[in-house]
């Protein structure tokens, strides 16, 4: 499965993106998911330089694509708070979603799932779930259901 | 009103389909008819043909890179906006869209 339980964070304390994205990407390194957390790390932020992956709705979603992914995957981080994300956006930010693609063999069905979640976080409904969810264990079972 | 739309961002795996899904469900709360075609990782999806084309008051691009096969849309009314924004504020987008269709 894409997401997996030990890539989820659900009690985020830091406040600055680089840590988070450094965080969550070493929960994908330890989980064999990336190849090389450096090289990811530094497409993730090359990514982010372009323009800040804040998209409103209290998220964000920082994503690497390259040979250093060996698996699609989503990590998730969760902030009680919602802070800052970067300099340029305005709304907070308390749902963290950090994704990771190989470069060509994601299959289609992987690219599909992250398509549905996409899609899935501009419901409102679903975005509450994520607030509240009480355990890792909930946020896997609703990620899983919005990639259906 | 008829509107038409193409979603596109650089690596093609998330904003695309937020734009897409966050668009659509501004302009059917709105009482529009929306079509959204997305350009992403896995190509052309939810291809917009000749006639939905040629029936469409207007064309929403929410985009981040260079529209595929732009000339189809040659000669209709169009607004173009980058996709975080459509993903932020998609009602904006559908009221300039509704202005532009309208021929204002």
């Amino acid at each position: 499965m894409i997401i997996h339980e030990s890539l989820i964070e659900l009690d985020l304390k830091s406040k600055n993106k680089t840590e988070i994205i450094e965080n969550l990407a070493r929960k994908g390194w330890e989980l064999g998911r990336i190849r090389d957390a450096a090289e990811f790390t530094k497409a993730v932020f090359d990514r982010e330089a372009l323009f800040s992956t804040a998209i409103g709705y209290g998220i964000a979603i920082p994503h690497g694509k390259g040979s250093f992914v060996e698996e699609p995957f989503i990590a998730f981080a969760r902030s009680q708070e919602a802070f800052f994300w970067d300099s340029r956006e305005e709304n907070g930010v308390r749902l963290i979603f950090l994704i990771g693609v190989p470069e060509e063999q994601a299959s289609d069905l992987h690219l599909k799932i992250l398509a549905n979640i996409s899609r899935g976080l501009m419901k409102e409904s679903y975005r509450r779930r994520l607030e509240q969810a009480e355990d890792a264990r909930k946020v896997l079972e609703i990620v899983e259901e919005m990639g259906l | 009103m008829k509107m038409i739309g193409v979603c596109a961002c650089p690596t093609g795996i998330a904003h695309t389909y937020m734009a897409q899904a966050a668009l659509e469900k501004a302009a059917r709360a709105k009482g529009h008819e929306i079509k959204v075609e997305t350009q992403g990782a896995m190509g052309i999806e939810n291809e917009l043909s000749a006639g939905e084309i040629a029936d469409a008051r207007v064309v929403i691009f929410a985009v981040g890179v260079n529209v595929e096969g732009e000339e189809r849309f040659d000669g209709k009314q169009k607004v173009t906006v980058e996709v975080g924004k459509a993903i932020e504020n998609p009602m904006d987008i559908i009221q300039k869209a509704e202005m532009k269709g309208m021929g204002l």
